[in-house]
């Protein structure tokens, strides 16, 4: 799950149409249909899953139970909507409550879908070596369960301010402050491995 | 820079800044080397965090579609699929043909791979030799055999060891008629513990004396099952719920295996009605009843309350009030009961 994976969702793109039709279909009961929906997004429903959750059976978990979820609601889903992002929603939404306590409450299901706003591209990239990768790692692990998962549905989702609130049950505002504190951190201690990556940029390296 | 401002950077980051600040964000990182360089080491960490671990072990994704579909499956039940206990029909079969043995109907135990899909195999030789005679009542373990295998599928993707117990059709072994147990087909299984005896659907020939073990499995199944109903899982249609009291649920055994995906199967319910409420109050307190020392028994016991005025609310019937309030009064009387200000809250009065 890397970059590949980011380009190819870089544009929330209407449904395909098959992706309608499956879920038209699964609506009326199909599970050969729904099951189809569910491989397609499978990797991705997970990562955002362990990724808040850094475990695997309780990724595990999240992620059937995000499918479930997904799939008793959908009579009450747009399908017109794309579905990926609101089954991650549901997903993240499971995550940061089973860590913040044992039981997985329910706070609603996000409903409304945004655009997410058009990203200023810029030249501001730079590439970590897998070292500095493991740091990041265990800088996430380390962040509080809250800022985490917001981290995730930003940084790796790429869900706006408002589709993050929506998602985690909390304000926009609390969703911008909660996101700088953990890339501050994020940042702070990856920031020799950063100096190194703007040094070999300015060489003109990798 | 004050801390304001470096929190605009990861707004502005995101794009998430209006027009006017947007200017001035560029503006400034445009002069100021020092948020210039934060601004790039925010977005370094944001591309990282794509690339962060999200691995699965080996196979998982191949297994996962199906082990979702599997769940739902045994979540929604089609209402031609029999959810009447496996009991009244052998109790129906005893009947008619007047037979009263003391012998205990043996199960098989599950079938060890399930990469074998559907066990319709040892089912099918499993049954007791007068439910034998009778169709229903061999199909039905064969349904709920299939069931099983899944789930017990699933648990084995999960690395745990498949539990023998988490079978329905599972019967304790009878003391005496080993004669008739030659009959049986059935490959031997393991003595099945105790605790699994409330979530089996009971041998109930209601058996003489002899069989004493069977009427307190079937004793004991009753509450678990009284309150094991299944929410609709059938995506916009109401799903045909399990009404009668004894209306056990084949996870049920699995999920007193364990308690915390009994919990969220539970908790994932949305009632809406009052009659929902009301079972989800009910479901509550057979989980407490059930698991009575898990961490999550509190919560539960807890919920139940806050279902049991939610199905008074949405009713508006003074039987519902006096439900809530009876489970309001017994929690908070309760010497283990850390919740109390929750419940209290939910009291319209002062309590007397």
């Amino acid at each position: 799950m890397g970059l590949p994976e980011r380009a190819a969702r870089s544009s929330p793109a209407a449904p395909e149409p098959d992706e309608s039709f499956l879920l038209a279909r699964a609506r009326k009961g199909d599970l050969g249909a729904f099951e189809t929906v569910v491989r397609r997004y499978q990797r991705r429903v997970y990562g955002v899953a362990l990724r808040i959750v850094r475990a695997h059976d309780v990724a595990d978990d999240v992620a059937q139970e995000a499918f479930l979820r997904a799939w008793r609601s959908l009579d009450r889903f747009d399908l017109a909507r794309p579905f990926g992002p609101w089954v991650c929603r549901i997903a993240a939404n499971l995550a940061v409550n089973h860590v913040r306590s044992p039981r997985a409450r329910e706070e609603g299901l996000p409903e409304g879908h945004r655009e997410t706003p058009a990203r200023d591209p810029g030249p501001l990239t730079a590439v970590l070596d897998s070292e500095a990768q493991e740091v990041l790692d265990a800088a996430v692990a380390g962040l509080p369960a809250e800022q985490r998962a917001v981290f995730v549905l930003r940084a790796v989702e790429e869900m706006s301010y408002e589709e993050i609130a929506e998602a985690l049950g909390i304000a926009p505002g609390t969703v911008m402050s909660r996101l700088f504190r953990a890339r501050e951190r994020l940042a702070r201690a990856l920031a020799p491995y950063l100096g190194q990556a703007a040094e070999r940029r300015r060489a003109g390296g990798p | 820079m004050s801390a304001h401002e470096r929190e605009r950077l990861s707004a502005y980051l995101d794009g998430e800044l209006r027009p006017a600040e947007r200017a001035e964000v560029e503006a400034h990182v445009a002069a100021c080397p020092e948020c210039a360089h934060l601004l790039a080491s925010l977005a370094a960490v944001d591309e990282a965090a794509g690339r962060l671990p999200a691995e699965a072990p080996e196979g998982y994704f191949d297994r996962f579609p199906a082990r979702v579909r599997a769940r739902i499956e045994s979540e929604a039940r089609p209402s031609r699929r029999s959810r009447l206990p496996r009991w009244t029909w052998a109790a129906a079969a005893l009947l008619l043909l007047g037979i009263i043995t003391p012998l205990t109907l043996r199960e098989t135990g599950p079938v060890p791979t399930p990469a074998t899909g559907p066990a319709a195999a040892p089912p099918a030789a499993a049954p007791a030799p007068d439910a034998r005679e009778d169709g229903p009542a061999a199909a039905a373990p064969a349904r709920e055999q299939r069931k099983e295998a899944a789930r017990l599928e699933e648990k084995e993707a999960r690395g745990r060891a498949p539990e023998a117990p988490a079978e329905p059709e599972l019967r304790r072994p009878a003391p005496a008629p080993e004669k008739a147990a030659a009959d049986f087909a059935s490959p031997p299984s393991p003595p099945e513990p105790e605790s699994r005896a409330k979530n089996e659907v009971p041998p109930v020939l209601a058996q003489p004396a002899g069989e004493r073990d069977a009427a307190v499995a079937l004793h004991e199944a009753a509450p678990a099952g009284a309150a094991e109903g299944r929410t609709a899982a059938r995506p916009g249609a109401s799903a045909a719920r399990a009404t009668a009291p004894l209306a056990l649920e084949p996870s049920a055994s699995a999920e007193a295996v364990r308690p915390d995906a009994a919990f969220r199967r539970i908790d994932a319910s949305r009632p809406r009605t009052a009659d929902e409420w009301r079972r989800q109050r009910d479901e509550w307190a057979a989980f407490a009843r059930a698991n009575p020392t898990s961490p999550l028994a509190d919560e539960a016991r807890v919920r139940e309350v806050e279902a049991a005025r939610r199905a008074w609310e949405a009713s508006g019937d003074a039987s519902d009030e006096e439900t809530f309030r009876r489970a309001a009064l017994a929690y908070l009387a309760r010497a283990d009961a850390v919740q109390r200000s929750r419940v209290e809250r939910l009291l319209p009065e002062p309590r007397p």
